[in-house]
């Protein structure tokens, strides 16, 4: 299903970490949320957006506590 | 780490510090003492470089004196005093994080594989690190807390509790002992190059990575055994000294290559902001249901790494013609043979010169022999490795050395890509250096002189 390369995937991973931190900690959530606003519409499929939604919900035991309480 | 049925080696095999300088010890103890003597207790307290060689002082607790040699291989270390006499300072990036790392002695029954904890409810906030080595010793290593200080944080009384917390976590209640701790913080650092004239450095003398992918020992070995076959042709007279700037060529690269892998780990491991630290979060929480983003938590263990566009490699005509395999400047592939009835790899078959591989059907064609007496007759040393049907044809063998390997399940042809016929040459330390389908007059001394540092390619 992914079509991304290993590389590529990695250097992208790398850039998001810095555009995290470059954020800044009290922008972090804003640019998390207009990030996945964006990938929503590139995404553009309602139905593989309700799986992906469920899929990165923070379940007990499956997501890390502590990012779930912060 | 490969670990399939190609491999010579299991993964993890781990040897400590101290067996390794016992192996090198008794090697030495073989050697005739007029060639090679260790002297214990010795330090370096100067040097002067002439055109012909160099002059060491010397000094033990009692007396002072000097040597001379044509080289000087300075193997000392991280904190190299021959670096310093030199005037040379290694250039990069040191990070931040620091672990405590820690070797204990226990009695356990756990697989052989290395475990990594992010932020475990033992050590709140720390990644720890296990894995098993020989003799029951297991060695942790621990993230410190930005505010803790490293003197105090490797005594004793401080790190009991902390092992002592992990081992209660992973449920086990056996007696340890502590053995031994150190302080160690990530540096990606180098010399630009590796050569200063008649002084040649290796290992950390020469360069510091990343501990995490276990680069640091191993990348020495890598440099010992670049820089073993050049200095011994240098001083046998079949290579110009220039050789050794493609030692500090290709060996500098590797650590370009090592420090890229070992910082991708580094970030991982000891992450070096807040969005590092998020993101790996957010990558451990999806991990195990979504295996493309659990490629990103690879611990990128060391490998050795392929001399491509070396001086000393040939691009043959045939290059083209081969999908796969070891492309010109790779270390060798792990590959089972049998020889004389017995189960062997090519890697423990490769000799200490160059050693020229022949594949294919029906013998060996005489121009591979033909090649290889004129080869020989110039004083280059190099085995002769016949590798499934072919054999050499009766009677031309002559003074050469040779040898004879049968294939295992088509494993040869299919991981060399050496059908209907393949010919490799191996460098002294195992790299390709050149490969062709068909022989031609000429073509293998032109591959050695150019891996020897004296063809013409080194003119381009």
């Amino acid at each position: 299903m992914s079509v991304w390369s290993r590389d590529e995937r990695e250097r992208a991973y790398t850039n998001l970490c810095d555009a995290v931190t470059a954020a800044g900690e009290d922008k972090e959530s804003l640019f998390l949320a207009r990030l996945c606003l964006l990938l929503m519409e590139e995404l553009g499929d309602a139905e593989k957006f309700e799986a992906i939604l469920a899929q990165a919900q923070l379940q007990s035991g499956k997501g890390l506590s502590r990012s779930a309480s912060e | 780490m490969p670990n399939d049925r190609d491999q010579r080696l299991a993964p993890m095999t781990n040897l400590q510090q101290y067996y390794i300088e016992q192996f090198l010890l008794d090697a030495v103890a073989k050697r005739d003492p007029n060639l090679l003597e260790v002297r214990w207790g010795t330090r370096v307290d100067g040097l002067h470089q002439g055109r012909d060689g160099v002059v060491v002082e010397l000094a033990t607790d009692t007396v002072s004196y000097a040597t001379e040699c044509d080289f000087l291989v300075a193997c000392d270390g991280a904190r190299s005093r021959v670096r310093q006499a030199v005037g040379l300072r290694m250039n990069g990036t040191s990070y931040e994080g620091r672990y405590v790392i820690v070797d204990i002695e226990i009695d356990l029954d756990l697989p052989t594989e290395r475990l990594a904890w992010f932020d475990p409810p033992s050590n709140p906030g720390r990644t720890m690190l296990m894995h098993k080595q020989p003799d029951n010793i297991w060695r942790l290593d621990y993230q410190l807390h930005p505010t803790e200080d490293s003197e105090e944080m490797i005594r004793e009384d401080k790190v009991t509790p902390v092992v002592a917390a992990h081992l209660e976590m992973m449920g086990i209640d056996r007696p340890w002992r502590l053995i031994w701790t150190s302080m160690y913080r990530a540096a990606a650092v180098s010399l630009d190059s590796y050569r200063s004239d008649r002084v040649v450095f290796a290992g950390d003398a020469a360069h510091l990575v990343p501990i995490f992918g276990v680069r640091g020992l191993n990348s020495g070995f890598d440099d010992a055994f670049n820089l073993g076959w050049k200095l011994a042709s240098v001083i046998a007279g079949c290579s110009p000294d220039t050789i050794l700037d493609t030692y500090s060529e290709e060996r500098r690269r590797a650590w370009e290559v090592n420090v890229t892998s070992a910082m991708k780990s580094t970030e991982f491991m000891a992450p070096p902001s807040r969005g590092y630290e998020l993101m790996r979060d957010a990558v451990l929480s999806l991990a195990k249901d979504h295996p493309a983003i659990a490629t990103l938590i690879d611990p990128r263990q060391s490998a050795p790494i392929a001399y491509e566009g070396s001086r000393l490699n040939t691009v043959t005509r045939d290059e083209g013609s081969f999908k796969t395999g070891p492309r010109p400047g790779s270390p060798p592939l792990e590959c089972p043979l049998i020889v004389d009835g017995k189960k062997r790899y090519l890697t423990s078959v490769l000799g200490s010169d160059f050693t020229l591989v022949w594949s294919g059907e029906g013998d060996a064609p005489s121009m591979v022999t033909n090649e290889l007496h004129c080869a020989i007759n110039l004083g280059l040393s190099v085995i002769l490795l016949t590798i499934g049907a072919a054999r050499l044809l009766s009677g031309t063998a002559g003074q050469l050395q040779t040898l004879h390997a049968e294939v295992v399940e088509g494993r040869f042809t299919e991981l060399y890509d050496a059908a209907p016929s393949a010919v490799y040459l191996f460098r002294p330390d195992g790299h390709v250096c050149a490969r062709w389908r068909i022989m031609r007059p000429g073509d293998l001394s032109n591959a050695i002189d150019t891996a020897l540092g004296c063809g013409k390619a080194e003119l381009s």
